[in-house]
């Protein structure tokens, strides 16, 4: 009997517990929230992934129309260069080994470009990563690519060209992190170039745009040294 | 002891936060119950959605899209699709065109389309228009069409009833006993199917062996003439050497 009271005793004890430390865990932590935030997130990963099978789908049955039609229209097409388009349009029809092509291709370029910079070999990096980006304007890695242009124009001692690889990353990658050091690289520039006015607004312009710890420090070190 | 075990078993249940997932999604959002075009997923398990012109039953993670009523796409996975009235079903290397009471089994794949007959003898229509008749219980593959307007298709052939069971356990919609009528029937077809083919290929193998035997008879035929020919040039040599 008296075993059976102490039993009942502790299984209500543990469940009394359980539910404080419930409770003080839901308190404290509050995962409601991140829970909705989560299932909404995947929710939304979900519907994109869908889109994209559809789209994909899409761009299949657009391949399969061009090599119904293709073969009758490259006989009547010209030859040599006016033939371009539409031979472009057939490697279409063999799409996935070509991007896979291109996409190896594209690293290896990228690379070699980026060995030639650690290599400090900044002339020929500089061409190799203005052929690689003339090449591959769509590349994951174009942003880093410009950055490095414009860092081996920098070492170069090339500044005006620096300048101009500069502003064409703010036009194109106006968010980017690499996009503010290319920044304080450009107002260092212009304290080269005894131009503390411009060198400043750059500075606060990056601290402005880029709150981050790395980048907003460096900047404000620049600054604090233009002042004085 | 195991009332009070069970009060605390119930306990728990009401106050852990349970939560059903959606099973489906649809792009664009909430499409299924609107008219027109809806893509449509499978997000856990097997899922059955019924169209005013049959019913498709597919596996999860697999994608299709209603185009209308009548016409369906179906684009990732395998799909049992069953129709109640006149049926366009397409994908990406075939297109076929179900009559009402007929059953389709498909399995979309990378590279290629394979298609069962479930039920009745279906037509078919390749990316190039050919048109094709697959009866019942026998199997197909199709693939894409390439820039020299070629098209990769495979030979029909009696389906693998052993995995089409699998996979049709699997998604199928259908009761238990409908389910097994169904494979009754299918299977009648299939053992037909499994014995023409077996005829046709005894009647190919026949033939190869026939072939085979000509083909020495006329091979010693030949033999034989070269060696008369081969004689008489000699006796005409030698006619020619020595007697003349």
């Amino acid at each position: 009997m008296k075993s059976q009271v102490i039993y009942i005793f502790t299984v209500l004890l543990m469940g009394f517990w359980c539910l404080v430390f419930a409770k003080f865990h839901h308190h404290f932590n509050n995962p409601d929230i991140y829970q909705e935030q989560i299932s909404y997130l995947k929710d939304e990963v979900a519907h994109k992934e869908l889109k994209n099978e559809l789209l994909k789908d899409q761009h299949i049955q657009f391949q399969m129309d061009v090599a119904r039609v293709l073969p009758q229209a490259l006989k009547q097409s010209p030859t040599g260069e006016k033939s371009y388009p539409l031979r472009a349009l057939a490697s279409l029809v063999l799409a996935k080994d070509h991007k896979n092509f291109k996409e190896s291709s594209m690293k290896r370029d990228f690379q070699r470009a980026k060995k030639l910079f650690r290599d400090k070999q900044f002339g020929l990096a500089a061409r190799a990563f203005v052929e690689f980006i003339d090449k591959n304007p769509f590349s994951m890695d174009i942003n880093e690519a410009f950055f490095l242009l414009s860092e081996s124009y920098f070492q170069m001692d090339d500044y005006e060209r620096c300048l101009t690889t500069v502003e064409k990353m703010i036009e194109l990658f106006p968010e980017s992190e690499l996009t503010g050091y290319a920044m304080i690289r450009m107002g260092k520039i212009y304290e080269y170039q005894e131009r503390p006015e411009e060198a400043v607004d750059i500075y606060q312009t990056v601290l402005l745009t880029f709150p981050e710890r790395g980048i907003a420090s460096q900047a404000r070190k620049s600054l604090q040294s233009v002042e004085l | 002891m195991k009332t009070i075990f069970k009060f605390f078993i119930l306990y728990l249940v009401f106050t852990v936060n349970i939560q059903i997932k959606a099973q489906i999604i649809s792009e664009p959002r909430n499409c299924w119950q609107k008219e027109g075009e809806c893509g449509v997923k499978s997000l856990h398990r097997a899922e059955s959605l019924s169209l005013i012109h049959g019913q498709v039953d597919f596996a999860s993670d697999s994608i299709w899209k209603r185009s209308s009523d009548e016409s369906i796409r179906l684009i990732k996975g395998y799909f049992l699709v069953s129709a109640e009235a006149v049926m366009n079903v397409q994908t990406k290397y075939i297109t076929v065109t179900l009559k009402p009471k007929q059953k389709l089994f498909v399995n979309i794949g990378f590279d290629r389309v394979e298609v069962v007959a479930f039920q009745g003898d279906l037509e078919l229509q390749d990316l190039l228009y050919n048109k094709y008749v697959l009866p019942q219980a026998y199997t197909n593959w199709f693939g894409k069409i390439d820039s020299n307007k070629n098209i990769e298709v495979g030979f029909p052939r009696p389906a693998n009833f052993k995995e089409l069971i699998a996979q049709l356990g699997a998604i199928s919609s259908m009761k238990k006993s409908e389910l097994h009528q169904s494979l009754k029937s299918f299977k009648d077809s299939w053992t037909k199917a499994i014995d023409e083919t077996q005829d046709r290929s005894i009647a190919s193998s026949n033939r190869i062996i026939e072939e085979w035997r000509e083909n020495l008879k006329y091979q010693a035929e030949r033999r034989r003439l070269r060696a008369i020919e081969r004689r008489k040039m000699r006796e005409f040599f030698y006619n020619k050497t020595f007697r003349e």
